[in-house]
């Protein structure tokens, strides 16, 4: 409920009831009733308001925390900022803050002379059922709403979860998800219901993130300081969103009016991140400012005599205002800025990075009505130099997005929701650009060898989406996103035949548009309750994908060239339908769920071995395009109360493709394709300031081509391949790690943690690649290369 | 964009993602598939007995040595004559007669292998054209060129200088010898160089040889590193003209060594031998010129 809608200035209330708010329906209702026993019952005794932020001790807002005065036998809750307001006639008052899992407290309050502020921070009762995830979710959502295939992790929760080298990091928890793998060991990049890590769309505050990494994708690009949460929708892709085949992480930062400074920061083995959130103008104005930078490229000279001249660092900043014009109309800026280098001294960089800005304006038309305007840029960059004489060069590649979107959501009434709104994007990509810097190319030679290629696409859409409850128990949801794709000039366009050889180039103009693909994707879902405790749901969805990366890697490489759709290359399609069954036990504390899906995929893409993808102005030449399918079935058993909270999952996946040139025309696995994965996350308080944690993964080996001979000649001996591909697979990889959080007891306004983890708590040598050394007597030995074995790290955070 | 700066970029991505990576030894388990018969043959324009060399694949983690097929018809012919091979050791096939190849001559390689059964008789064929050659290598320069800081800078460098050939379908060929003894003794440590926008301009030492690809001994490949140089040593370097399929099959083994994450999926070495289903190997006709000198340590140039 929303607080100001209670607290309605200068009226009198006669209040003769009091609720506690489970349900937002309910709530609306509640809302209404209350307007007009408000409207009916103005008195003149003089009134004042009590208004404030109820908050954990973690400074996290606190929604649906029940606020009730004694002496009115009524009151109020907070809403999904944690706030509150109420009016009452001036007096003094017992007010009681009330929250599942937390301490309540009881304050008496003067309530005179106005308008009065009372924030409030609850401490957590580990002794009680606790609630982990804080959030505005009800306990029965799972069973009670439509989104099936989706999954929310609030950070509260990813910071329970152990992390590598320290750094919690929410692509690493969004792979412990079912369905969710990470692309290789080590990878920031997801594969999701066995798609590529291209197919999912990783939003920042709205702006695409085209390479979510750092370090090579040891850590995301996501500072947990500044995320409040993060939304997984790994089927049923919502309408809004532009579309990709697998999925879409659609990250959050905070976006409240800060009501006192806060400053948090963290020092670790490698990393240290400072964040702070201070209000600018009372009610009005915050502001927030992260930054983490790494301190890695130090150690490397004591790992190592060739690894002295070298230097490995990143750093990303984050910052967002949040401006309260009024309560109709609120302004949210935010950026990001992050970027990746290793560097040989003297001889080569190679940077990478991303910058991002969103400026979101949220209008309240009324009650029912509401909208956002979004302008969005997005900026992703690989950059390669290389200054070893008389190879002086640079190569950039990269995509660039400029967006607007308009979305208006309308409450109807208390059956039915709509959502509708359109957008358009241009995107300019830069398939690669050389430039020399004065090597021998230009001083021997006088070579203009100043090269680029570029492609530019427009992207356009409209979309609505209806959420219609037909009874108490059965309700649907459906929707069409109608999206439209151009390519624009400036390009030299190369024709090819269907033997994929060229014949023939145009040049097109700037802005001059010579290709156009539109396709309806729709949406459907529906939800049918077969008791309070259980439901079954269904969906389907239709989804388009205009760009993809081109890249043999499986892993996610800061190289990855993303390419347009095109005359040549037909946008890749995916049909996905999905089932589920959803099941709460002991009272909604214990959540299970299965879920199993079916995807069709048309267009689907794919590389011949020797295809030549850098910086190749006839990439298109380069592409190999059929079908794929993917199916499998998901079990999930959830516990976010009481004090051993997490959850286990386990998977069964395949993921196929097929296509004329590869694997003689058969179906093969996809590189993705790893049938049985196993997430086993455990969160337990031993106490009220020590935490321990620990998560354990399994997933069968990801597919490789394997060899099934060996040929000597001249000396060497070499592989031999059957054709066939991705027969083999890597050994089954699994990792436990452990975590212990010590909260250093205090009462002051300085509280600090300590987190000891240990990533690959056993030591496996999970593989990252095999590699094939040729010993004596034409023998071949097999050797894995990995990357990781036991890794301890110890972070100290602090707050104030 | 040059074939060896893109390579350049790959390798500096690997070694950022590889500075703490171990290796151990795994068993795998491979695939299974028909043996094929590998056939390996030379022309050079050295006026010499030149040989075919018949084997079988072996199973992927056989300890044994290739298995050698005798009994096989050989011969190699031109538009003029034909030169019958006779089988001197086992699997090793020499030509009856010495002959020298010439340039701009298409060479063709057939060969019959006979099994115990008549079914088991299988026919392969194979043709190369030998390049001309360049007319000499005017000089050499031996040291220690400074590649930057790359890891390179320690190693022998033997750089040629000569004027290349107009045609962009020429590739070269770097082999190299010290005291009169071939070091580059094993397929891949011939390097390669592709002169692909720079045909006909003259090869002006390191700096091409860095540009164009890794000719005379300017190899990614550490074995040569290993190769002491002392005051007083007589190098000669020789390079040869091969064609682009010759060219991508020496490349094509000196990246046959697995499959990662970066990469992607290994491919099968490319052959000019038909039926390509049913055979491995390679038919080359190349010609070789050479220049020797003697190495001074004072000549090194960082």
């Amino acid at each position: 409920m929303k607080s100001h809608i209670i607290g309605t200035k200068k009226r009198s209330l006669t209040i003769g009831y009091f609720f506690i708010f489970v349900d937002s329906m309910k709530r609306k209702i509640f809302i209404l009733l209350f307007l007009i026993i408000n409207t009916l019952s103005i008195s003149g005794q003089n009134k004042s308001s009590i208004f404030g932020v109820v908050r954990d001790t973690e400074g996290n807002p606190l929604t649906g925390v029940t606020i009730y005065i004694e002496s009115i036998q009524g009151g109020t809750s907070t809403d999904i900022d944690g706030k509150y307001e109420i009016t009452l006639p001036d007096g003094e008052y017992e007010f009681r803050f009330s929250f599942i899992g937390y301490i309540t407290q009881n304050h008496k309050i003067k309530v005179a002379r106005g308008s009065k502020k009372f924030n409030v921070m609850l401490q957590a009762d580990n002794e009680m059922l606790q609630e982990v995830v804080v959030s505005s979710k009800r306990a029965d959502a799972n069973i009670k709403e439509m989104a099936m295939s989706v999954q929310k992790l609030e950070m509260q929760q990813i910071k329970k979860i152990p992390a590598l080298l320290g750094e919690v990091d929410v692509i690493k928890a969004v792979q412990l998800l079912p369905g969710v793998q990470a692309a290789s060991e080590g990878s920031s990049g997801l594969t999701i219901r066995g798609g590529s890590p291209d197919q999912n769309l990783v939003l920042f505050d709205d702006a695409p993130i085209y390479n979510a990494s750092h370090f090579l994708g040891f850590f995301s690009v996501f500072n947990n300081n500044v995320v409040k949460d993060a939304t997984l929708y790994k089927g049923d892709i919502p309408a809004s969103y532009s579309s990709r085949l697998s999925s879409v992480l659609d990250v959050s930062t905070y976006d409240e009016v800060f009501d006192v400074p806060t400053i948090n920061g963290g020092i670790g083995i490698l990393t240290s991140h400072l964040t702070i959130k201070t209000p600018v103008f009372r009610d009005k104005t915050s502001i927030m400012l992260g930054g983490r930078t790494t301190y890695a490229g130090l150690f490397l000279p004591f790992l190592g005599d060739n690894l002295k001249d070298k230097n490995l660092y990143f750093f990303d900043l984050n910052a967002k205002i949040t401006h309260v014009f009024n309560k109709n109309n609120r302004l949210y800026i935010s950026g990001y800025y992050g970027n990746d280098m290793f560097k040989m001294s003297g001889t080569a960089s190679i940077k990478y990075g991303n910058a991002a800005a969103t400026a979101r304006w949220n209008h309240i038309f009324n009650s029912k009505t509401t909208s956002n305007l979004s302008l969005i840029f997005s900026d992703y960059k690989f950059n390669v130099d290389v200054i070893t004489n008389p190879f002086n060069f640079n190569v950039t590649t990269g995509i660039r997005d400029y967006t607007a979107k308009y979305d208006v959501s309308i409450l109807w009434n208390d059956n039915i929701t709509s959502k509708l709104g359109v957008s358009t994007t241009l995107h300019k990509i830069n398939l690669g650009k050389l430039k020399d810097e004065g090597g021998a190319i230009t001083v021997y030679y006088e070579l203009d060898n100043d090269w680029k290629s570029t492609r530019n696409t427009l992207e356009h859409a409209a979309y609505f989406t209806n959420d219609h409850k037909i009874t108490e128990a059965f309700s649907i949801r459906y929707g069409l996103r109608l999206s439209f794709f151009q390519n624009m000039g400036e390009e030299k366009f190369f024709k090819f035949n269907e033997q994929y050889q060229q014949i023939g180039e145009i040049d097109y103009k700037d802005w001059e548009i010579f290709h156009t693909e539109w396709n309806l994707e729709p949406r459907f879902a529906m939800k049918y309750e077969l008791s309070p405790l259980s439901s079954v749901k269904a969906s389907y969805s239709r989804t388009v994908q205009y760009a993809q990366v081109a890249s043999k890697s499986t892993g996610g490489l800061p190289l990855d060239v993303w390419f347009p759709a095109n005359p040549n290359i037909k946008p890749q399609l995916c049909h996905q339908f999905a089932a589920g069954y959803f099941r709460n036990l002991f009272d909604n504390k214990i959540e299970t769920s299965v879920e199993a899906y079916y995807k069709i995929l048309d267009n689907v893409i794919d590389f011949l071995p020797d295809a030549d993808l850098i910086a190749n102005d006839e990439i298109d030449g380069e592409i190999r395009s059929g079908k794929g399918r993917s199916y499998g079935i998901e079990f999930l058993i959830r516990k976010d109360v009481g004090k051993l909270t997490g959850w286990f999952s386990y998977t069964y996946s395949r993921s196929f493709r097929t296509i004329k040139e590869i694997n003689f025309g058969d179906e093969y696995n996809s590189p993705f394709d790893r049938p049985h994965c196993v997430s086993i996350v455990l969160n337990y308080p031993l106490s009220h300031s020590v935490d321990i944690s620990a998560n354990w993964v399994y997933s069968t080996g990801q597919p490789i081509t394997a060899p099934y001979a060996k040929y000597s000649v001249g000396g060497q001996t070499y592989a031999i391949y059957n054709g066939s591909r991705n027969r083999s697979r890597y050994p089954d990889y699994h990792r436990l790690d452990l975590s212990l959080t010590w909260k250093v007891p205090t009462k002051r306004r300085w509280q600090s943690e300590w987190n000891f983890s240990i990533y690959n708590a056993y030591g496996r040598h999970n593989t990252w690649a095999i590699i094939f050394d040729t010993g004596e007597n034409e023998t071949i030995d097999t050797k894995k290369i990995y990357l990781f074995t036991i890794i301890p790290s110890v972070t100290y955070n602090f707050k104030f | 964009m040059n074939m060896n700066m893109k390579k350049l970029i790959y390798l500096l991505i690997l070694i950022a993602v590889i500075v703490s990576a171990c290796s151990e030894h795994i068993n795998m388990e491979t695939e299974s598939g028909p043996q094929m018969t590998g056939i390996f043959g030379i022309v050079t324009a050295e006026y010499k007995h030149h040989t075919v060399k018949i084997t079988k694949t072996m199973p992927f983690y056989s300890t044994d040595s290739a298995e050698c097929i005798s009994g096989a018809s050989v011969f190699v012919y031109d538009d003029t004559d034909t030169m019958m091979y006779v089988e001197t050791e086992k699997g090793l096939y020499e030509s009856e007669t010495a002959f020298a190849g010439r340039h701009g001559v298409t060479y063709h390689l057939d060969v019959t292998t006979y099994g115990a059964s008549e079914d088991e008789t299988q026919h392969f064929t194979a043709e190369c054209l030998m390049m001309p050659n360049i007319d000499k290598i005017d000089s050499i320069r031996i040291g220690k060129y400074k590649l930057g800081e790359l890891e390179f800078k320690h190693r022998l460098g033997v750089y040629p200088y000569f004027q290349s050939l107009p045609d962009k379908n020429i590739y070269y060929m770097g082999r190299l010898m010290k005291n009169d003894t071939l070091i580059s003794d094993t397929i891949t440590e011939c390097v390669v160089a592709s002169m692909e926008g720079f045909s006909g301009m003259y090869f002006n030492g390191p700096e091409m040889a860095a540009l164009s690809g890794e000719i005379a001994a300017y190899s990614l490949d550490q074995r040569l590193q290993d190769e002491e140089l002392h005051d007083g040593d007589k190098i000669t370097l020789l390079v040869g003209t091969i064609t682009k399929k010759y060219a991508n099959y020496i490349s094509d083994i000196s990246s046959s060594n697995g499959s990662n994450p970066m990469m992607g999926m290994p491919s099968n070495v490319s052959t000019n031998i038909h039926p390509s289903d049913k055979a491995v190997g390679f038919f080359t006709a190349y010609s070789e010129v050479s220049f020797t000198d003697i190495y001074h340590e004072e000549e090194e140039e960082e």
